[in-house]
């Protein structure tokens, strides 16, 4: 569908670099609220 | 019970009449109709119902015949629709994928909670303020009646409106159960929104996040206004984005009935058509130049005023000032003033200080401060305001996966879903209050761009279970707190719902004020009226008539001019009121803009009235002729 085809042009596959820098943001993020949550 | 089928009649008439409205807007699905024919039904009822209270005839009678006129009106989609959604329910059950079928019994049982709680008596949160307060005291009079002594009966817009249905109709029950149904049908939006943006995938898991959020839980369980004003921008979204999508101007016209309806169901929702005015404006310019942008942004506008204006045209009408109290250095008003309106900012500063304690700090003090809010509201809920820990919990994954909205830069749409997020967000959170349910409205758009930029980050089998992984983990997490939030109540809810526990019994153990109020109601007798002294009051369960003193929500008592108790009994006259009691309070750091002074004529005022009674709450008294006002303001009349 053209929908799907613009939808894959509009979204890109992370680098290596950037997909570990926001991977380790969200890690980061829930081992804080885990921490406050069991705190 | 009955409460329940009102609401089931109410949502199916208003589902008839309001998709007989839309028929010509191309839904992508059966749900969406659902979704916006709701929406708009809702909101054209609570704009029958003001009108109604104009008139004056704010009566069962009135009610029931406007909605027998729709249900007459829309019968044929009534009845078709409830066809079409028992084949999608049957299909989905033999059917649907085990994920989403396990999802919908958790959030099916949790609903059930929710409501559980919501069948009870009313205690706790702003309801018992004024979410409920002047609504059922428009609905026994039967007409808006002013309030003079309060600005919070200045301050209902839409869903009070729903609310002054509901008391018509039944009671405080039906008025939660809407509210309650407002929480299922954003909840639809938001599926419907990440499903049209996104896929089928990305929608189901945003609703699933949305609806086990434990501040979900918070506000399914009292009466708010959040609920409605969360569905009425998520549905102006998805007209806008589905205008952009398909051109069709139905599509622009329906989002900027809903946009009306969320700037008429807060004045904060003011900004949602606003913003979306903005990706209107950009998307006609790049499409068909200046003028057919100025067409399309001014129609998108003048819809989106006209929708939003009635509650506001009755404030100008009555107080003259649409946005009563605020904005008094433009628009002015009745009985208030800059002092109590200063005074008023002032005691909430101090309120804020005193909860940002809470988390180690103070309260924010600048805009690099302010930045921390994000951070502070994923861990730290319960430091806003008077709460429960896990009150108002979001969940960690919009904080944690929201910065992946960088991978979906390039997708038009997720400009105007970050945009209106980002911009709706900063507005409120740096230039009005750092709050979380003051932002609630953009918790779906953030919600649905951070699944999707999680999604993006699962680019191989293995990181796409991760991810799937992660979702499913902060689902049952969210829904493990969500019932934490509301298992305390749920025996005495289930108690009071079998007859087992009575209201009175329920609310002495849950409601502090209830037993002053209950003195209050079995003294004072139907025709007199009772003071109430204190700075944030919660009469809910007032049932006598009653008069507000509070000086930082009302000018009509104006003690800046009050220096001695005559003064205060010459200005108590004209509310011909016969009984005073002092609210119980917390301590509060906060001051009133007047100082002890108010505190001292409080005192005085009680020193001169005979004690009828008492109770842990506190004591009842009598005023004496001569301080009820009846004396002097004879003296006054016979001497002008």
């Amino acid at each position: 569908m053209s929908t799907d085809r613009s939808r894959a042009r509009a979204t890109s596959a992370p680098s290596m670099p950037l997909a570990l820098l926001l991977a380790g943001w969200a890690a980061l993020v829930y081992v804080a609220y885990l921490a406050s949550y069991l705190g | 019970m009955l409460d329940v089928a009102i609401l089931s009649v109410l949502l199916v008439v208003l589902y008839g009449a309001g998709r007989r409205c839309v028929r010509a807007v191309p839904f992508a699905s059966g749900l969406e109709e659902a979704v916006f024919a709701l929406g708009l039904g809702f909101g054209l009822l609570a704009y029958a119902t003001l009108a109604l209270g104009e008139l004056g005839l704010l009566r069962p009678a009135a009610l029931w015949a406007l909605l027998a006129v729709a249900a007459g009106f829309g019968w044929r989609e009534s009845a078709s629709g409830l066809a079409r959604a028992v084949r999608a329910v049957r299909r989905f059950v033999v059917a649907g994928q085990t994920a989403e079928r396990l999802a919908v019994v958790l959030a099916l049982v949790l609903l059930g909670s929710e409501c559980l709680l919501a069948m009870a008596p009313a205690f706790g949160g702003d309801q018992t303020k004024y979410h409920l307060v002047y609504p059922r005291i428009f609905a026994e009079a039967g007409t808006l009646v002013p309030t003079p002594w309060s600005f919070w009966g200045y301050m209902q817009y839409l869903v009070n409106m729903l609310f002054t249905a509901a008391f018509v109709l039944r009671g405080d029950v039906l008025a939660r159960l809407i509210n309650v149904a407002f929480g299922v049908l954003a909840t639809g939006a938001v599926f419907a929104l990440g499903r049209r943006c996104f896929g089928r995938t990305v929608g189901f898991w945003a609703a699933l996040l949305f609806f086990t959020m434990p501040f979900t839980a918070t506000l399914m369980i009292r009466a708010w206004t959040e609920f409605a004003l969360a569905l009425y921008v998520v549905t102006a979204v998805i007209g806008v984005i589905a205008w952009r999508d398909t051109g069709a101007r139905s599509w622009l016209a329906l989002g900027a009935v809903m946009g009306g309806f969320a700037a008429g169901t807060k004045l904060m929702g003011v900004l949602a058509p606003g913003l979306l005015g903005v990706a209107v404006l950009t998307t006609a310019w790049a499409r068909g130049g200046l003028s057919a942008a100025l067409r399309a942004t001014i129609g998108f506008g003048l819809v989106a005023m006209v929708v939003a204006s009635p509650c506001y045209l009755r404030n100008a009408a009555a107080v003259g000032n649409p946005i009563f109290p605020f904005g008094y250095g433009v628009f002015g008003g009745k009985n208030w003033s800059a002092e109590a309106a200063q005074g008023l900012d002032d005691y909430y500063a101090a309120y804020r200080q005193t909860h940002a304690e809470k988390r180690g700090a103070g309260a924010y003090g600048s805009w690099i401060e302010t930045l921390r809010f994000p951070w502070d509201a994923t861990m730290a809920p319960y430091a806003f305001e008077k709460v429960g820990r896990f009150a108002y919990d979001v969940g960690p994954f919009v904080l944690a996966f929201f910065p992946a909205v960088i991978l979906l830069r390039r997708d038009p749409r997720v400009w105007i879903l970050a945009g209106v997020a980002l911009t709706y967000g900063a507005i409120v959170v740096f230039g009005m209050w750092a709050h979380p349910r003051y932002i609630h409205p953009t918790f779906p758009l953030l919600l649905i761009v951070a699944v999707q930029g999680a999604w993006m980050l699962g680019a191989t089998p293995t990181t796409r279970a991760a991810v799937t992984t992660v979702l499913a983990a902060t689902a049952l997490l969210q829904a493990f707190t969500a019932f934490r939030v509301v298992a305390p109540l749920v025996p005495d809810s289930l108690r009071v719902a079998t007859g087992r526990l009575s209201e009175d019994a329920f609310l002495r153990r849950y409601e502090r004020r209830y037993p002053l109020w209950e003195l209050v109601n079995r003294e004072v007798p139907p025709t007199g009226n009772v003071l109430i002294l204190g700075m944030i009051p919660h009469p809910y369960h007032v049932l006598r008539p009653f008069t507000l003193a509070s000086p930082l929500e009302q000018g009509a008592i104006d003690y800046r001019h009050l220096e001695t108790v005559d003064d205060l009994t010459d200005a108590l006259a004209p509310f011909g009121v016969t009984h005073v009691v002092r609210e119980p309070e917390d301590d509060k750091a906060a001051s009133n803009p007047v100082g002890d002074r108010v505190t001292a004529l409080w005192d005085a005022l009680i020193a001169r009235s005979e004690k009828v009674g008492d109770s842990p709450g506190g004591a009842l008294y009598k005023l004496r002729p001569m301080v009820a006002g009846t004396h002097r303001a004879t003296a006054q009349a016979s001497g002008s």
